[in-house]
């Protein structure tokens, strides 16, 4: 543990030692299979059952967005495959509500039950006790409860895809009354319940997680790691975790609030006499916009939850393949850390058209366009870290680029956005759909691929295919451009989200060919995933044998052995230097990990 | 590696293969209209310059120091005086278009014009919107006052799907959901206002150009939300005179 | 290795996605009124496969597919419907805009009142209230008096304004032909629907090894153009001729009492006094017109199958056997609330004075025949008073 000079955070973190560190020591290895791969406490386990689950998800949630896609280039036309089995008496046309539930379900399947469990779960657990030279995390058994509390999220969520409507359909954003009154939408019945009771569970996980990390990083770095001696990754797991823990009781809150409108008659978002699909009103004298101001106090911050792990991933990678120390190490600190504060205070962007007293959109204005100021920092050093560097193109290194540029186009998107008069004319267009695609999917997903093709020697003492992994990235970046940038033309022609035909209009019936470009750009980038779903799977089994230090990085996890020991380290490691120390010593050896002994000064 | 290019090319790829009528936001039919899109094409351009200077920097980087190339990398990590330039001068840019934008949208949304009321005899209280607007699960209906210039009188005309409007005069709308929220959004005008039950809004504008347009539903409003569309039509101030007097006429029938 | 496996799982996907390639949808068999009459004739024995599959080859040949349907145009003076519309409102959605634009049902109506107009598409279920069955040949909202089938101009109207208060929208964007194109194709399911249930209610009426329509040139001589006649002189025409007479049944609509916007108020006590007397409308609507009086009550379409095949309805077993074969969960069907002031078949005081004076077809909204014009009139001052003004409404009595 750091040597601390204040007796009272000693004591405590001899206290946290003591439960938590002692733990692993005290078990040996579990022998049980069971124990071992399925009920371990194992963070290394943990974080390869939050990879895998949230991959078939992925996978869930990609065949989900063919087929939005699918109805957006021929609309009404016959669905393939799942059309036959679903509407068989319709020729296997999809129906209006089918198609809301498609991008309800994209939607809180792609960030409930891929990003978040993905950044979060599968990285987070996996890399926080390695990075900081820990043998676990803190609260191991915590660790196992959170990942086994997505189970039965998993189940409600099937649970809801089997009733009624075919899943919830009130948009991943799940406004009242429409999701609130029994009656309001086909979907609004019991698959709406499930899904709100699926979400409880994520949040639990994440809840519990999240408080499991901060300790972890707060009371477990091994000696000599000072918070400035964090690589960005841990940084940026830290103030995620600290977002998750002080945002989600809220969306917790909200959705046992929206429980108890559905099932006990509670009225919190629920306004008096509605008459929707000639239910009879409640009588209640809820707000619905009380419930956009809770959803948004969490998915605001949610949205820096699923972009700053990625941030600080592609942070490490960067610097480490181009041999170069990462430009402004200590502002990028600060600039996360004002992304955390400042995510805080912008969820009224969401809300700029919903209703809620205009003045406040003129406060959410100013502080939206304050927070794009952090990501810019961000942005500026990732770029003058590249500057004078020795650039490695491997895989990693390409998705990170990648990342880097596609959330320039991300985040600038975001800025015409928080001006909210031009908001008002974007909002819930295609624009608002292209821009978050581009921060999530050009850009986290696109940080989790190469983390993914990064840590894979880590994690199965094996390395990806460099070449079959060039093409997916290659075939991966053109298609996703091709899919998510003509979004932005489409929202200048104020092309409406969330319609199952907006052909119906026919000021957007010129538009059909770009949307049909779209699909087959999205087709073309579903079936790229199969090259690496191939690469995957076949690298686990088979790929060359990667035990050492694969990429000649700094950081820690890279010292333990292969393979990593439960307790991963068999000799306590100690900390010498800082995270980034690229481009000393002659060509063969241009780095010191972070354990290094040498005293070079640099 | 040119990343940001590729990107470029595809763009520009995607455009020759799909002529379409129009790329850029639709026609403006009003002085609301001409003043978001001055914005949006402001910001866009401040955007455009941001993206194609850091493409270039991001590019010219790839292609100058890859590992080929001879030496080691520079072990600088960082500067105080970059970090601070780069820290200054966006806050100053984004703090500019803070208060460049926001006198535009307390015209919008927060300042109405007494004018827009031509009845109000010059307070607030008496002033009466043009026409209620009242959105339905995929339907929207449009009311106007009658002759005695009251709504909910025996005398209110009823427009299901048809939204008339007088050219050239300051219009009030307000907005009355009877059931889920919806969202009342003409692309033309590029205003967009949820209606939330409960919570009765009120928007204004002025359309200096006849003709038609379409309205459509913003909000997830359930399974026929993509059916949820009128039409406006904007008239002379004879014409509207006279469509009013014709729906007060069909309302003796 | 990883490319052969590739390969491997891209011919598995492209074959999955072949074999997946839908089914052109068929019109679906009336099963519900097949199982109502097996229950109601035939002590709830199956007709017999051949009867049905012999009725399916007759529908067929008159009225075509959902793909290509025809109609049996030569038998009536005047059209009915155009094939030309019929082909423009059939089909799958053909969304290119250079060619012609068919599939107009399956775009605009079909999620809610299914392929074969039996209101029950996807969406249909959930609902309130359910979607119209056209099969039954009954339209709620019509200037024609009871058991009438609507004027072209209704239905149009219906497509233009929809209908305030359910689920059905309003088509106005749609230009005139394609809606002239669903009307005709509206009148060709209902009237296909029609002619399916007639001949089913032959089927009841025959034995088990008899032929509704021997095959053709099994037996020499003219049994099947005798049967097939029969068939068309018994079934099909009395349909059709109902649709060519619709126009000669439009009731009229005597003069509306000058200004009566502003003088009806006068009237209003009049029609209170009907309401709740010689009209008796307060027995449904309620006294204070909430729709809260008799609501025990189903409607037509449901009765066809619940009081027919002598379903008890609170048996769940026995309604899940119908349920089962596609019909839709038996809701009570509501009176009017008068206050809300949404009015389904219309607004207008022409519009009330046809509700009233011709009932509401399906419903138990009876026929207005002991009503003279004038105290029709005062009903409709009554019922547009009432939810307006508290000081008008409802104090005479």
């Amino acid at each position: 543990m750091e040597k601390t000079s204040n007796g009272q955070t000693a004591t405590l973190t001899a206290l946290v030692d003591q439960y938590a560190a002692g733990e692993p020591e005290t078990h040996s290895a579990p022998r049980s299979w069971l124990r071992r791969y399925l009920f371990s406490t194992d963070h290394k386990v943990i974080g390869l059952q939050f990879l895998f689950s949230s991959l078939i998800w992925m996978a869930v949630g990609g065949l989900l967005a063919m087929a939005i896609r699918w109805q957006m280039a021929w609309p009404w036309s016959d669905m393939p495959i799942f059309g036959s089995w679903l509407f068989a008496a319709e020729g296997g046309q999809i129906s209006p509500e089918f198609y809301t539930m498609l991008f309800t379900m994209h939607g809180t399947i792609m960030i409930f039950f891929v990003i978040i469990p993905m950044l979060l779960g599968a990285f987070g657990n996996f890399l926080i006790p390695l990075m900081i030279g820990a043998r676990d995390m803190a609260f191991p058994r915590l660790n196992m409860l959170s990942y086994w509390m997505m189970w039965p999220a998993f189940g409600c969520l099937v649970l809801s895809f089997l009733s009624p409507g075919y899943g919830a359909g009130a948009g991943w954003t799940s406004y009242p009354p429409l999701a609130a009154i029994w009656d309001a939408a086909p979907a609004s019945g019991w698959a709406q319940s499930f899904w709100l009771i699926s979400l409880l569970f994520v949040g639990i996980s994440s809840i519990l997680g999240s408080i499991n990390y901060i300790t972890t990083i707060m009371f477990l770095r091994v000696r000599g790691l000072t918070m400035f001696r964090l690589p960005m990754t841990i940084w940026a797991m830290l103030v995620t975790a600290i977002l998750q823990a002080l945002a989600l009781p809220v969306l917790t809150a909200a959705l046992i609030m929206q429980l108890m409108d559905r099932h006990l008659g509670t009225g919190f978002f629920i306004p008096g006499e509605l008459l929707v699909n000639n239910a009879s009103g409640t009588g209640t004298t809820g707000q619905p916009l009380m419930w956009q101001h809770l959803f948004w106090f969490y998915s605001h911050p949610a949205v820096y939850i699923m972009i700053l792990p990625a941030m600080g991933m592609v942070s490490d990678m960067i610097s480490c393949f181009a041999r170069k120390p990462l430009f402004g190490y200590r502002p990028m600190v600060f600039s996360i850390c004002g992304i955390t504060i400042m995510g805080f205070l912008v969820w009224g962007h969401h809300m700029f058209v919903s209703g809620m007293n205009p003045f406040f959109g003129s406060v959410f204005m100013v502080s939206t366009m304050l927070i794009a100021v952090p990501s810019s920092v961000k942005v500026f050093n990732w770029l003058a870290t590249l500057w004078g560097a020795r650039i490695r193109f491997t895989t990693p290194m390409l998705f990170s680029i990648a990342f880097v540029s596609m959330f320039i186009i991300g985040g600038l998107s975001g800025i015409l956005m928080a001006a909210n008069t031009a908001d008002e004319y974007l909002h819930d267009t295609y624009y608002i759909v292209a821009h978050f695609h581009y921060v999530l999917f050009a850009g986290t997903i696109m940080g989790v691929f190469g983390a993914i093709y990064f840590w894979f020697p880590r994690m199965f003492g094996r390395q990806m295919n460099e070449t079959v992994g060039k093409i997916h990235f290659l075939l991966t970046f053109i298609f996703l451009n091709g899919t998510f940038f003509p979004m932005h033309i489409l929202g200048w022609r104020g092309f409406p989200r969330r319609y199952a035909d907006p052909y119906q209009l026919e000021q957007f019936q010129d538009l059909l060919p770009l949307n049909q470009w779209i699909t087959y750009s999205a087709l073309a980038m579903g079936a790229t995933q199969l090259i690496f779903l191939g690469n995957f799977l076949h690298s686990i089994f088979r790929g060359c044998k990667a035990n050492g230090n694969t990429w000649q990085a700094t950081t820690l996890e890279w010292s333990a052995p292969f393979p990593v020991p439960h307790g991963n380290f068999l000799i306590e490691p100690t900390v010498q230097r800082g995270p980034y120390e690229y481009g000393v010593g002659d060509n063969e050896d241009d780095f010191r990990p972070q354990t290094d002994v040498r005293q070079e000064v640099i | 590696m040119a990343v940001p290019v590729l990107g470029t090319a595809i763009v520009f790829g995607a455009a020759m293969e799909n002529p379409i009528a129009g790329y850029w936001l639709p026609e403006s039919i009003g002085p609301r209209t001409e003043s978001i899109d001055g914005l949006i094409n402001l910001v866009h351009l401040i955007l455009g310059g941001v993206f194609l200077v850091t493409g270039l920097v991001l590019t010219f980087s790839l292609w100058r120091f890859s590992a080929d190339r001879p030496g080691k990398a520079s072990t600088r990590c960082g500067s105080l005086l970059l970090e601070l330039l780069w820290t200054l001068i966006p806050t100053a840019v984004l703090g500019w278009l803070v208060f460049y934008q926001a006198t535009l949208w307390d015209e919008n949304k927060v300042n109405i014009p007494l004018s827009a009321f031509p009845d109000s005899e010059g307070d607030y209280a008496s002033a009466l919107p043009t026409a209620r607007v009242v959105a339905r699960q995929f339907e929207w209906t449009f009311v106007y006052p009658g002759a005695d210039g009251q709504f909910d009188t025996r005398d209110d005309i009823f427009s299901p799907g048809l939204l008339v409007l007088p050219e050239g005069t300051d219009i009030v709308l307000e907005l009355v959901s009877e059931d889920v929220i919806h969202s009342f959004a003409v692309n033309a005008l590029r205003l967009k206002q949820d209606i939330v039950p409960s919570l009765n809004s009120l928007i204004w504008f002025k359309v200096t150009r006849n003709g038609e347009c379409e309205i459509n539903c913003t909000e997830l409003c359930g399974w026929g939300h993509y059916r949820m569309i009128a039409t406006m039509r904007v008239v002379t101030n004879t014409d509207y005179a006279a469509w009013k007097k014709l729906q007060m006429d069909k309302l003796q029938r | 290795m990883a490319f052969r496996k590739m390969k491997v799982i891209t011919v598995a996907f492209l074959v999955v996605m072949a074999a997946g390639c839908s089914p052109e949808p068929e019109f679906r068999i009336n099963a519900v009124h097949k199982l109502t009459i097996e229950k109601e004739f035939l002590d709830g024995k199956p007709v017999s496969q051949d009867q049905i599959s012999q009725m399916g080859n007759a529908l067929t040949a008159l009225f075509g597919t959902p793909e290509q349907p025809a109609f049996p145009v030569h038998l009536t003076d005047e059209p009915i419907v155009s094939l030309d519309n019929l082909f423009m409102a059939s089909g799958a959605v053909a969304s290119d805009r250079l060619g012609l634009h068919r599939g107009l049902y399956r775009e605009h109506c079909a999620h809610c009142h299914g392929i074969s107009g039996d209101g029950a598409g996807p969406t249909a279920s959930f609902l309130n209230p359910y979607p119209r069955d056209f099969r039954l040949g009954k339209f709620k909202f019509k200037s024609t008096g009871l058991s009438q089938p609507p004027t072209d101009d209704d239905l149009q109207r219906i497509l233009q304004e929809g209908i305030p208060g359910t689920a059905m929208p309003s088509f106005r964007l749609l230009d005139e032909a394609e809606i002239d194109a669903l009307v005709d194709y509206v009148k060709f399911l209902s009237i296909r629907g029609k002619v399916e249930i007639e001949l089913l209610e032959e089927i009841a009426q025959l034995d088990e090894g008899d032929a509704l329509l021997a095959s053709k040139g099994t037996v020499p001589g003219k049994e099947f153009e005798d049967q097939f006649d029969l068939m068309m002189e018994e079934v099909v025409l009395p349909t059709l001729e109902k649709w060519t007479e619709r126009e000669k049944n439009v009731t009229d609509v005597p003069e509306i009492p000058k200004d009566f916007l502003f003088t009806r108020q006068q009237l209003a006590p009049l029609g209170a006094r009907l309401f709740f007397g010689k009209a008796n409308c307060a027995q449904c609507h309620g006294a204070t017109g909430l729709g809260d009086g008799q609501t025990q009550n189903y409607d037509e379409w449901t009765n066809e199958w619940l009081k027919r095949a002598k379903v008890d309805e609170n048996n769940p077993a026995e309604i899940a056997e119908f349920l089962g074969v596609g019909a839709m969960k038996p809701r009570k069907s509501r009176p009017r609330n008068l206050a809300l002031r949404v009015f389904r078949g219309g607004s207008t005081h022409t519009d009330l004075y046809r509700r009233i004076a011709n009932g509401i077809e399906g419903t138990t909204m009876p026929n207005a025949k002991a009503l003279q014009p004038d105290e029709i009139w005062a009903l409709v001052a009554y019922v547009l008073e009432m939810g307006l003004i508290d000081e008008h409404a409802g104090h005479e009595h």
